[in-house]
């Protein structure tokens, strides 16, 4: 008899128990308390087995801490003896990194510098070119016709792989050496971070 | 009130409920007062034990690492990067090698500008520095002149020095590629190079900075330390590489009229 079975016991089915009806009926009301006592104390029991797993993990898990721990401390003791090198390597590490960067720093101002002067048109003559920290560069120079300009401004600005923000600042046409004198200024790539054209 | 309890207890649907009702109420008791603090203890040790593995893996391969690592060389390589990066001020020593590599690549040097982030102002350096030989002492033909724009913000570990030179983008970019050869740590920061009219050669302002080194003073033993073969690698070829330094005079000492005959 499943325990939905015991709920059905009075859908009309016909009890065709021998005994008695009173005494019939005391058997289902004994039957029904002693299930529903069940629920509780199975409650209390799946608990308590919860609860002596949580005890054991815990025991387990704190054995083992207590272990390492002490093992931890061991391992301590013994970096004493090499605390003096591991800082010296750490130190070394450290600095090698801020030198490396150095180093780019340095390489990285000598592309510019090349990348600029390999795309100036012969005809230029620079009066001068302020490089910043932050690679905007500024050029200034003189030219003999208004096109050498120009063919310096259109080089800038189509190797787009190179140069960004190329702005002409300033023109303009002097007549006493009928030159005329030109400002750019542009963000320049290091040779190394451009790509291949 | 007996009939009503007998009453309600023949009633298996009530029985059932109270049933539930009561075993509700003891989980909803038990488990947050007794089930769930003994969890979270259990949980919390495991994660300490876990961190406590990883840490205890590291130091213990930390200590193999280092077990096997060369003292002299680690001290020699230590030795090195302290005099590329040193943890104090050197300007004296800098402008001594600024000076040998300078007048080296052919310019002219018109002045020298340093820059510390303590001094928060630049100060120009009218002062004769240590030969870069240890033969005798020179004189930096130093003048006061217009010092170059400093554009960057110092850091509290590097100070600048501004130097103003008369020569041309050639020799610029050979100074700066001399840099690579001395044994302390010059980056450029900016380069300005302008050409009056008339004027025979560019004049050319130059901002290098000098970064500090940091000093370490003691490694954690749970922080993996390793000394790659590439570190070493790089250490030993910057052994070979550095031969540009500067190191103080060795004149004679005793002056009868120091202020000159």
């Amino acid at each position: 008899m499943g325990l939905l079975d015991i709920f059905r016991k009075k859908t009309g089915k016909r009890n065709i128990n021998l005994l008695p009806e009173e005494e019939g009926e005391s058997v289902f009301t004994r039957r029904d308390f002693i299930i529903a006592l069940l629920i509780p104390v199975g409650t209390v029991v799946f608990l308590g087995v919860v609860l002596f797993f949580l005890l054991l993990f815990g025991t387990q898990a704190s054995l083992k801490h207590s272990d390492l721990a002490k093992k931890i401390q061991q391992k301590q003791t013994e970096w004493g003896k090499y605390s003096e090198v591991a800082s010296g390597i750490t130190e070394i590490k450290t600095n090698i990194t801020t030198y490396q960067d150095v180093l780019t720093k340095n390489k990285n101002v000598r592309s510019i510098f090349d990348v600029i002067r390999s795309d100036i048109p012969i005809t230029l003559t620079l009066s001068k070119i302020d490089l910043s920290e932050k690679g905007e560069v500024l050029v200034e120079g003189t030219a003999p016709k208004a096109v050498d300009v120009y063919q310096y401004l259109q080089v800038l600005k189509n190797k787009t792989e190179n140069y960004t923000f190329v702005v002409l600042k300033t023109i303009t046409y002097n007549g006493a050496d009928s030159t005329y004198k030109f400002g750019l200024t542009f963000s320049v790539k290091p040779a190394g971070n451009a790509k291949n054209k | 009130m007996k009939a009503d309890v007998a009453k309600i207890l023949k009633n298996s649907k009530i029985l059932l409920g109270l049933a539930i009702a009561i075993s509700v109420i003891l989980v909803g008791a038990l488990v947050p007062t007794l089930l769930l603090p003994r969890f979270r203890h259990w949980r919390s040790l495991q994660e300490t034990n876990q961190t406590d593995t990883q840490k205890l893996a590291v130091i213990t391969a930390n200590l193999a690492v280092l077990a096997d690592q060369d003292r002299e060389k680690i001290s020699e390589y230590k030795t090195l990067m302290s005099a590329i990066l040193p943890v104090e001020e050197d300007t004296l020593r800098v402008l001594a090698i600024l000076d040998q590599i300078i007048k080296n690549s052919g310019m002219a040097l018109d002045s020298l500008q340093v820059k510390t982030a303590a001094a928060g102002a630049a100060k120009t350096i009218p002062v004769q520095t240590p030969a870069s030989q240890p033969t005798g002492t020179k004189a930096l033909g130093v003048t006061t002149t217009q010092p170059p724009t400093t554009t960057s913000a110092l850091s509290a570990n590097s100070f600048q020095i501004g130097a103003t030179l008369h020569g041309n983008l050639s020799s610029v970019l050979a100074l700066i590629e001399t840099l690579d050869s001395v044994k302390r740590a010059i980056g450029t920061t900016s380069v300005s190079l302008s050409k009056a009219t008339g004027a025979e050669r560019p004049t050319v302002n130059i901002n290098f900075v000098m970064p500090l080194g940091k000093k370490v003073a003691a490694a954690s033993a749970d922080t993996k330390v390793e000394m790659a073969s590439s570190d070493e690698k790089t250490l030993e070829e910057l052994i070979g590489k550095l031969i540009i330094d500067a190191l103080p005079a060795t004149s004679p000492l005793g002056q009868p009229e120091p202020f000159g005959r």
